[in-house]
């Protein structure tokens, strides 16, 4: 009821309102639904379209829909204006009413109403851009469709992207280049071998013809540019026949003594390969010092040592082994007081190649090697003890005997395995001291040591070391020594002693099959 | 507030394997980087160094062979004799016989005339019993000491080994292996060249024998194999040897020797208790235990390698026997990095517990896992439709590219070096290996490591069996 009131009130409201600020504006039934169809909405205004049977609209079921009404209200004129048409099309009898507060109203009122409408601005207008919407929607259908970013723009606009694909080119690219570089490592090493091939058969005819079919006067006598064509004018300038004939040389020499070494040698120099050889030793990089080391003292070029000494001291391992080597080789005098000096600690490696030169040499009484055993340099000292084991200098027991109580554990050891291989009878004394050393090395040293220059007090000692002992190792060396020395001694012993593994000890001593184990 | 929770967890979870897959890419360069340089050192070194030199040294140190044998007997006799002539005047080769359910025992006995010793020897390292040692009455093997023991395994029987051998060294090796004339004297270097660190052990670089032909226990003629498996693992041992483990060595880094090829200073294996048994990577738990002790000690050492392939090992072709080897290998690597956990990130043990240890467990151990969650992660994210496909692709492409880089620098590496396979076709095969295997191989490893981690959990052990075709076969192919 209230609310009747109030629609009414404000229904007067319009009409006063008309007629009194805007005036009477004359409106048609055309004008009207123009109007209506322009705009989205009026104030308080619906529309309902209606039809007696909506069987046609739905699609259902005619038959059993057949009697329901249809009734749709809409507030926008134009849409309720599109389902009537579309009704009346499918010939449902349809047709708009007209509501003004749910009222419903006839055509005329509904015009004066408009007009007052109108006339107070009190209805919402189609917006252009919606006017505009369905024509653009339109205009774009009739266009292919384009991304509006494309893969390119996507990809480099994003940096995360970007990087990724770089770092992506730079594995793919690498990867490339490394297959590219295996192929033609591969290659390469393949025409480098064929061709070191094809130098080496160029290398030996001349050189097996000058070695036997001319005499070492007949190569002294010969002059470079003879002697290089004879081998190849034509390859003597290339850097890799050099090194060929060069490594040909060497390892002919290698394999032959006496005049055929002289001949190469004297080959190798007429060539000026010696020349090559010293230059070597000037380079920056410690692998071409050492092939240049290495030629030198392969090939006998003594008027290098010079030079060579330089590199003694070389901060380079290699260097500093191969020049040592080289120096006590191509040295008239094998004096190693120069070694005594070294500052750089002796590896086991070092001794092994510095041995080799000095094991062949008959005169080794001037080689000082009492200097290496005063050396400041502990593995020097080791060196020198080495060398009088190897070299069998029994004069120089005396001198390791002196310095037996001042040495360290390393040069002790290495003192009584060369008073073993010395058979250094005269030391027993010191050996039967050691033989009780806190130290099990040093005393199983000795106790070894003993089997071979012991005499008939050492057996006793040894039987007391064997009952203070709990070293398997060590009673394993006394009870050989014992063995060695006293077979009764040794009996009585282990029965005394009534242990499992010293019984053990007894047996593998006693197996022959085991001697040397 | 959950939606919030999961969202932020996704986001870590992304940071995490961005950085986690950045991180393999730099360290594996660096990897690249360090064995460039300790190969191109070593190979010109090998170029002033005489091997003969060494052969008949006085100066040299003692090395015992110690090779474990469990069913070997269809190719011992071969092997042991191959051993017997390697070049090195101060040398014993132990074989153990671990308990085998062959005729292995009968066949040593039988061509190396073997008789029954009453040899002594203290054992310092518990093992199961000893049956009987062995010695040959024909002097032309004297160097050969056979032991008779019950199965224990192979720690075991390397245990036994070690307490039987009488030199300064002990080599560990797999009796099935073909070891070049010159090994010995190649591994010595090291030992002999150190002055400044005391070096511990050695590794040494291991070829591939499938499809090769053998004559006198000596490989002369390189081959790759036939199989696609077969090819893959010549491309993983080059990566392996030629990248991993000198680029480790270079910077004393190594925490593994390969139990196929290993040298050891006995006294410090006897210090440190040898092998343990019950582990089924027992060569990686000895080397860890070994650089433990002389970090603790605080003395200086050296673990080094040596990158010529000295042994020649025959490795499987069949996925079962491959995802067995692996299984075994992914338990090892945890057991050893769980029994040794208190050194990872623990300055106290330097270099190995700061960086050696701590990549083991991510980048070793850890690496299936992760991979495994990434693809998890990855699923999750194509679920939620918050997945960028180009980005996906992007980094596939990218760590593909990395991987298939990282084999091509392996194989570039062994041409420069040793280049050992030059038939022809052999490259191409190992090319395309190299193409393959991120896409057809490495799915099946991740699924195998992340079963021996599974099987760690939950306490599924043993070593599986290897199944050899024997290097006679090829012996056969090349007449």
């Amino acid at each position: 009821m209230y609310r009747n009131y109030c629609k009414y009130l404000l229904c007067f409201f319009f009409v006063i309102l008309a007629f009194t600020a805007k005036g009477f504006q004359s409106n048609d039934s055309i004008t009207t639904v123009n109007f209506l169809k322009k705009v989205d909405r009026v104030e308080s205004l619906s529309f309902k379209v209606s039809a007696p049977n909506s069987a046609a609209h739905r699609g259902g079921n005619a038959e059993a829909e057949n009697q329901t009404p249809f009734e749709q209200t809409f507030y926008n004129y134009s849409s309720a204006e599109l389902v009537k048409d579309s009704l009346i099309n499918k010939g449902v009898d349809a047709s708009i009413r007209f509501f003004i507060f749910d009222d419903e109203k006839n055509f005329k009122s509904i015009i004066e109403y408009i007009s007052i409408v109108r006339q107070n601005d009190l209805y919402i207008p189609n917006s252009a851009a919606t006017d505009n919407n369905e024509n653009i929607i339109i205009a774009a259908n009739r266009v292919a469709f384009e991304p509006f970013y494309d893969l390119k723009s996507r990809i480099f606009s994003d940096i995360k992207l970007v990087l990724i694909l770089s770092i992506l080119g730079l594995f793919l690219f690498t990867f490339l280049a490394m297959l590219f570089f295996i192929f033609i490592v591969r290659s390469k090493n393949r025409k480098r071998k064929a061709i070191i091939k094809e130098y080496k058969a160029i290398c030996q005819a001349p050189l097996s013809e000058l070695l036997f079919e001319n005499t070492y006067e007949e190569i002294s006598s010969m002059e470079y540019e003879t002697l290089k064509s004879r081998f190849s004018n034509e390859h003597f300038e290339k850097e890799l026949f050099i090194n060929t004939l060069i490594k040909e040389i060497i390892n002919i020499n290698k394999n032959l003594k006496g005049d055929f070494k002289d001949k190469l040698k004297e080959i190798y120099v007429i060539l000026r390969l010696d020349d090559l050889s010293i230059a070597k030793l000037e380079s920056k990089k410690w692998e071409v010092q050492s092939s240049g080391i290495v030629e030198l003292y392969e090939m006998n070029i003594d008027y290098a040592i010079g030079k060579i000494q330089n590199l003694i001291s070389s901060k380079n391992f290699i260097v500093r082994t191969n020049a040592v080597r080289a120096l006590l080789h191509l040295s008239k005098q094998k004096d190693l007081s120069f070694l005594a000096n070294q500052e750089y600690p002796l590896s086991r490696w070092q001794q092994m190649a510095f041995y080799r030169v000095l094991k062949n040499e008959s005169n080794n009484q001037s080689m000082n090697i009492t200097s290496l055993l005063e050396s400041h340099n502990s593995s020097i000292r080791v060196f020198g003890i080495k060398l009088v084991r190897l070299l069998g200098k029994m004069e120089l027991i005396e001198t390791l005997s002196k310095m037996f109580s001042v040495a360290s554990l390393p040069e002790k050891c290495e003192i009584l395995i060369t008073f073993k291989a010395l058979t250094a009878f005269g030391e027993v004394d010191l050996v039967h001291k050691t033989l009780f050393d806190p130290n099990y090395k040093l005393s199983a040293l000795s106790a070894t040591l003993l089997g071979h220059i012991g005499n008939e007090k050492s057996a006793d000692l040894l039987v007391q070391r064997l009952f203070e002992v709990d070293d398997f190792q060590l009673e394993k060396n006394v009870l050989t020594s014992l063995y060695m020395l006293d077979e009764e001694k040794f009996e009585r012993t282990v029965k005394e002693m009534n242990k499992e593994h010293i019984f053990q000890i007894r047996n593998h001593i006693k197996d022959s099959l085991l001697t040397y184990v | 507030m959950y939606s919030l929770l999961f969202d932020f967890i996704l986001q870590v979870a992304g940071i995490f394997f961005l950085l986690y897959g950045f991180a393999v890419i730099i360290v594996y360069l660096l990897i690249t980087i360090f064995s460039g340089i300790e190969l191109r050192q070593q190979l010109k070194k090998n170029n002033f160094i005489d091997y003969n030199d060494v052969i008949t040294t006085p100066v040299g140190p003692g090395v015992s062979i110690l090779a474990p044998a469990y069913n070997e007997g269809k190719t011992l006799v071969q092997n042991v004799r191959s051993l017997l002539s390697l070049h090195y005047s101060k040398f014993e080769v132990i074989i153990i016989n671990d308990g085998s359910k062959d005729n292995s025992m009968e066949i040593l006995i039988d061509n190396f005339d073997l008789k029954k010793t009453a040899y002594a020897f203290d054992p310092v390292i518990d093992t199961k019993p000893v049956r009987a040692i062995y010695k040959s009455n024909n002097p032309s093997f004297s160097k050969l000491i056979v032991v008779d023991k019950e199965n224990g395994g192979k720690a075991d029987a390397l245990n036994v080994g070690i307490n039987i051998s009488s030199q300064e060294l002990i080599a560990c090796i797999d009796v099935d292996c073909i070891l070049a004339p010159d090994s010995i004297v190649r591994m010595l270097r090291p030992f002999l060249e150190e002055t400044n660190k005391k070096v511990i052990a050695v590794g040494g670089g291991i070829g591939i024998a499938n499809n090769c032909d053998i004559k006198d226990g000596t490989v002369v003629k390189y081959r790759v194999p036939e199989t696609l498996l077969g090819r893959f693992q010549v491309i993983e041992y080059f990566r392996s040897f030629l990248l991993g483990r000198m680029a480790w060595s270079k910077v004393n880094g190594l925490l593994l020797i390969s139990g196929a090829f290993g040298f050891f200073d006995k006294e410090l294996v006897l210090k440190v208790g040898g092998y343990f048994p019950r582990s089924v990577g027992e060569d990686m738990e000895l080397v860890v235990r070994m650089r433990r002790y002389m970090e603790e000690q605080k003395l200086p050492y050296k673990v080094a390698f040596v990158s010529d392939p000295l042994c020649w090992t025959e490795v499987p072709e069949s996925e079962e026997v491959l995802s067995k080897q692996r299984n075994r290998w992914m338990r090892g690597t945890i057991e050893t990095l769980q029994l040794h956990r208190s050194m990872l990130f623990n300055p106290k043990y330097g270099f190995t517990g700061m960086v050696s240890f701590p990549f083991w467990s991510l980048f070793e151990k850890n690496a299936p896992i992760i991979e495994l969650l990434g693809a998890l992660y990855t699923i999750l994210l194509i679920a939620m439709g918050d997945f960028s496909g180009l980005y996906f692709v992007g980094l596939f492409i990218l760590i593909y590219f990395f991987s298939a880089m990282l084999s091509s620098f392996s194989v570039l590496f062994e041409e420069l070096a040793f280049n050992k396979y030059q038939e022809k076709g052999d490259l191409r095969k190992l090319i395309f290996t190299i193409l393959k295997e991120p896409l057809f191989i490495h799915p099946k490893l991740m699924f195998w490591c992340i079963k021996g981690h599974w099987n760690f959990m939950k306490g599924i052990g043993g070593w599986g069996e290897m199944v050899r075709a024997g290097f006679n076969n090829m012996s056969k192919k090349e007449n």
